[in-house]
């Protein structure tokens, strides 16, 4: 029994939808709303990030209807799913942000991408080369900021988080975090990252935005370039660590859950209950656009 | 005479320390213990109670029964309602909506009640809606493939390594590569679970099935050895008896020696299968980190384990699934609790016979 004849057995079927960790939670949100409207079963979620998505959606005809995505595919990416045969929509969901935080005894001080480079990259470019990071804290960087060490908890390499990360604040010295102690490469759980920055002062975490909206009075949000994170800096791009969130389906065959769990996700209802999430929704003329191309899929109902 | 007497004060004074200090590391081993287990109770027991919000019906409108007993129906609160309720966090309220709940408990009409849904609910995203059945049932489905793997194949595996097979080279490597075994990491059984049953034999993905048989391959030389050792604990003299007596090795075996291990191996296996239910890591290897709203109804639909949900709930944001997590842990703490105790029960009674 192959992947997709497991859910071909029942009278609908199981929609299998794998990928990246940042887009699950409102996916699965989206695939429960859409079980007890349309009396469909509840989508198969599955976190097991973006690269991993990707291959195991285009490796065969059968596999996951959809993939999450925290980028839209690659050329190459492309390419390779098309060899198989295999054809795909892709959706724009809205944004996601990361957000560095502080507990509420510490001031935030306003930082910039390049002082965040200083304090993070594991090289920084200095008059003419590129030397290891001598910076160890806040003030060395720039005097107006405090004179504690500098100690950041962010994502681990393996997540898709981390190359956000360094492609936002990577400069001419390689894409590397530092290694030497000042950052800390926390495990995928934003949870601990949250509990460590409550637990100890002067300690910096990077999370999703969708924590930092669940903890509001307990954190303190900096001010990157001079913009906080909220809804509308992040939706019309000011505020400069945001990243879009994608769900790629396949369209060979439309069959009518696909075409009606994208248009759960388009809808306007999910709009307002993946917001409450922490998602940032698409500005309300990109949202037309992916709802006008769901109704187009077909498979109607 | 003297000098004697200084020795056993100093050999006294020894014995007193060591004593102190065994006593002084199982007091801190205890006291650790204490705050973790106190941690999890305190985080975890409120998620045995829900908020409830009553919902006036038309008591005019109802039959003359209901208008008494049933002109009130409690309905689950929303999650942040159900924070601000019991603990006091306003984060995702709006004023207005405070002044709302204000308004209700005036008018007792918000209330904390048993959260049944906690046990008979699946997964959600909602933390108010979402509860441990679908990871039960999983992991029942899970538990039993892996004893229906492990337990024949380790037993037997054990009986003909110790009982029949001829001590040589060959015999000697498999036992000590059983042992190494043993103490693998189960991460890399995960690994094995994933290239064989799913790479290699195509099963589906999240199933109990897979679980089960990679969580078997994993409590198999575990059995083996524990089975071992209870086997090697029968006397000899027992075994020589019965051959005296002129029974076949094949009746000695399963008429005296299986008998008399039988406690040592029973502890063995409920001890690897209690292993196997708590284990989380060869279950992501696999691909268990899903959201699966239904319970499995067969082995081979698509299932989490109760670990694996505590995994996935602990990285959620919403502040409620953190009682939920540790609400999740205490229940599998009860039932490996349970799991032990069946154990010590099995031994003592079979001991006694």
């Amino acid at each position: 029994m192959t992947e997709g004849e497991a859910g071909m057995t029942t009278e609908s079927a199981l929609l299998r939808i794998v990928g990246s960790s940042a887009v699950f939670p409102f996916a699965a949100t989206v695939a429960e709303h859409f079980h007890y409207k349309t009396n469909m079963p509840t989508p198969l979620i599955e976190a097991i990030g973006t690269g991993a998505g990707i291959k195991l959606f285009c490796s065969s005809r059968q596999g996951p209807d959809g993939v999450m995505t925290s980028r839209p595919f690659t050329e190459r990416e492309k390419k390779k799913c098309e060899a198989q045969g295999i054809t795909f929509e892709g959706f724009k969901l809205g944004q996601d942000a990361l957000v560095l935080v502080q507990n509420k005894e510490d001031p935030p001080f306003p930082l910039t991408l390049t002082d965040l480079n200083k304090a993070l990259s594991e090289k920084v470019f200095e008059e003419v080369v590129c030397v290891p990071n001598p910076y160890k804290t806040w003030k060395s960087i720039n005097p107006m900021f405090p004179a504690y060490p500098i100690r950041v908890l962010g994502p681990a390499p393996t997540s898709g988080t981390y190359d956000v990360l360094v492609e936002k604040i990577g400069g001419p010295c390689g894409l590397f975090l530092r290694r030497d102690g000042f950052y800390i490469e926390a495990p995928a759980n934003e949870n601990l990252i949250i509990q460590k920055v409550l637990n100890a002062s002067h300690t910096v975490g990077i999370v999703t935005f969708s924590f930092y909206d669940q903890n509001r009075e307990r954190l303190n949000a900096f001010p990157m370039e001079g913009i906080l994170p909220s809804f509308a800096s992040i939706q019309d791009g000011t505020y400069p660590l945001s990243r879009p969130l994608y769900l790629y389906i396949k369209t060979l065959k439309m069959i009518p859950e696909r075409a009606a769990y994208i248009r759960e996700f388009v809808s306007a209802d999910a709009m307002t209950y993946l917001a409450e999430r922490g998602l940032i929704p698409l500005s309300l003329t990109e949202h037309e656009d992916m709802r006008r191309r769901a109704q187009q899929l077909g498979g109607a109902p | 005479m003297i000098a004697s007497l200084s020795s056993l004060r100093k050999r006294r004074l020894k014995e007193r320390l060591f004593r102190g200090a065994g006593l002084l590391s199982i007091l801190l081993a205890l006291f650790f213990l204490g705050g973790i287990l106190g941690n999890i109770i305190y985080k975890g027991v409120p998620a045995f109670f829900r908020t409830e919000i009553s919902s006036k019906l038309y008591p005019d409108l109802l039959n003359a029964h209901a208008r008494y007993t049933a002109d009130r129906l409690w309905i689950v609160a929303s999650d942040d309602v159900d924070m601000y309720y019991k603990k006091g966090y306003a984060d995702n309220l709006s004023p207005l909506k405070i002044q709302e709940i204000n308004t209700l408990k005036e008018g007792e009409q918000i209330r904390l009640a048993f959260n049944e849904g906690f046990f008979t609910h699946s997964d959600s995203r909602e933390p108010e809606l979402a509860g441990i059945w679908g990871g039960l049932v999983g992991s029942c489905l899970t538990l039993f493939v892996t004893f229906m793997t492990a337990f024949p194949l380790g037993v037997g595996t054990a009986l003909y390594l110790e009982e029949f097979a001829p001590k040589n080279q060959l015999t000697h490597w498999i036992e000590a590569n059983i042992n190494n075994l043993a103490a693998v990491p189960s991460i890399l059984f995960g690994l094995l679970g994933l290239v064989l049953f799913i790479h290699f034999l195509s099963l589906p993905r999240p199933s109990a099935l897979v679980a089960g048989l990679t969580l078997g391959l994993m409590s198999l030389p575990v059995i083996v050895v524990a089975t071992r050792a209870a086997l090697l604990s029968v006397p000899q003299t027992l075994k020589e008896a019965a051959l005296g007596l002129g029974a076949t090795p094949l009746q000695v075996l399963f008429h005296h020696v299986v008998p008399t291990a039988l406690p040592g191996i029973m502890t063995g296996v409920i001890l690897s299968l209690a292993r196997a239910l708590g284990e989380t890591a060869p279950l992501l290897i696999i691909g268990m980190v899903a959201f699966i709203a239904t319970p499995p109804s067969h082995f081979l639909s698509p299932a989490t384990v109760l670990p694996v949900q505590i995994f996935n709930w602990s990285r959620s944001p919403e502040m409620g699934f953190i009682e939920n997590t540790s609400g999740a842990i205490l229940v599998l703490l009860v039932v490996l609790a349970l799991l032990n105790g069946v154990a010590v029960f099995i031994r003592r009674r079979f001991e006694r016979e």
